[in-house]
């Protein structure tokens, strides 16, 4: 598996599940299911929820393609948007006190032994040229969708350093990936 | 002209990927990624490494769960497996076949032509029922769209119906000659409404302004977004002309009139 060549690109994709194809679907669900469920497993850290989860957010996206626009951005954001939210509002009902998120990234990583796949180790590589902190500040915000204010708290530093070494996490980021 | 480095390092792109904006600021962002080339770029190769670092933490999920997610889903080709138009003709003629014995011990002849005519009705109409019932979905998004389209239509007719209103187009000036921006204004209940008929998308940490001239005098009527929706401004006891200028995010004291982009005289 790993990256695979597309087969579609984004536009026609979409275009193809807008028209309800099954083969669409398929595909989309081969190519993106991995990554929205690391995703979810690092955030909710139940492998039963973010089954659960999952499901929700690929019902989701079937329902509402119609309002992805292609124009906006990549589809994969889309889709991570959406799961973000489906987390944060599993999570907001679920378990109002969460959550020490230090140790997701731990317990998901005992478990990604298990799972991970070859190929995704050169990706592996390349993140783990980042700092720890930087890695728990991406999870935290871009993945777990913790605002600015929640991850300071959570991680008793100032604001304004959060602000800071968020952003600049992802930058760091996309100079690794040389994107 | 906005100074799109500037933009780019300000490090609103990245807080528009975590979530971490305002409405208004997020609107800013897709309104600005379609102007400019350059923040389209950047912010889709930084949405591309949030995308890389999930696919660097892939997890397989169970065999089974996209059986599962499949199963609740509706595609084009169930439906259209049922659909009425796809039974072919011949399907009736081989249950008047199967059905002709029975009704032959009747001697009923004439009925089979009912018997098959019924249970063709009964194929149909099951096939249209889960036909329709799969549009159903579709309808009723598009139903719900048509409810807001009418509410906004509604307000419009309300609007047009008040005899006191008064409907004052505001035209673009030489800043901006294509813009127009429509105020409605009752003078006996002193509302002010606004709709953006065409305005271009303010610059980052800019925001429209509403005006009222009083004796020459402006008077404050309230920031505005730029969007196709009737929007409440403040209360106008009186005013001769309205006027719109482009001031910093939440307002100005008084406007700046060198950032005036469209204005109206109330017809007296």
């Amino acid at each position: 598996m790993g990256l695979k060549l597309p087969k579609y690109d984004e536009g026609e994709l979409v275009e193809m599940l807008r028209q309800q194809d099954r083969k669409a679907f398929s595909y989309l669900y081969d190519n993106y299911s991995d990554a929205l469920y690391g995703v979810v497993l690092k955030v909710v850290r139940s492998e039963e929820t973010a089954q659960d989860l999952l499901q929700e957010i690929f019902v989701k996206i079937w329902k509402n393609i119609a309002q992805y626009d292609v124009g906006k951005g990549r589809l994969f954001t889309w889709m991570l948007n959406i799961a973000r939210n489906t987390s944060i509002d599993y999570l907001r009902v679920n378990r109002p006190e969460i959550q020490d998120i230090e140790s997701a990234v731990y317990w998901v990583e005992e478990h990604q032994e298990i799972y991970n796949e070859l190929d995704a180790k050169e990706l592996r590589e390349v993140v783990s040229q980042l700092k720890p902190e930087q890695q728990t500040l991406i999870e935290m915000v871009y993945w777990g969708g913790y605002t600015h204010e929640e991850t300071a708290q959570r991680l008793e530093m100032p604001l304004g350093t959060v602000k800071t070494r968020v952003r600049s996490a992802l930058r760091d980021l996309r100079k690794y990936f040389g994107t | 002209m906005i100074d799109i480095k500037a933009y780019i390092e300000s490090g609103i792109l990245e807080d528009y990927l975590s979530g971490n904006v305002t409405d208004q600021e997020r609107r800013e962002v897709d309104c600005l990624s379609k102007i400019y080339p350059e923040i389209k770029t950047e912010l889709n190769q930084l949405s591309e490494a949030v995308e890389r670092y999930a696919f660097a933490h892939r997890v397989a999920p169970p065999a089974g769960l996209k059986d599962k997610i499949m199963a609740q889903l509706e595609f084009a080709d169930d439906v259209k497996e049922v659909s009425v138009n796809d039974f072919p003709a011949n399907k009736a003629t081989e249950e008047e076949a199967d059905e002709t014995p029975v009704y032959k011990l009747d001697s009923r002849q004439p009925s089979f032509q009912w018997g098959w005519v019924a249970a063709a009705s009964i194929a149909a109409l099951i096939g249209s029922a889960v036909y329709f019932n799969a549009r159903l979905d579709t309808l009723n998004t598009s139903l719900a769209q048509q409810n807001v389209e009418l509410s906004q239509k509604n307000e419009l007719i309300a609007n047009l119906n008040n005899a006191d209103n008064q409907f004052v187009t505001l035209k673009g000036v030489d800043k901006s000659p294509n813009s127009a921006v429509r105020v409605v204004w009752n003078p006996k209940t002193q509302e002010v409404q606004l709709n953006v008929l065409s305005l271009p998308a303010p610059a980052a940490g800019k925001q429209y302004q509403l005006w009222g001239l009083v004796g020459g005098k402006p008077v404050d009527l309230g920031v505005f977004d730029v969007n196709g929706v009737m929007q409440k401004m403040k209360n106008a006891p009186q005013a001769e002309a309205f006027a719109v200028t482009l001031e910093k995010s939440g307002g100005s004291p008084t406007p700046t009139l060198s950032e005036m982009y469209v204005m109206g005289k109330v017809s007296s």
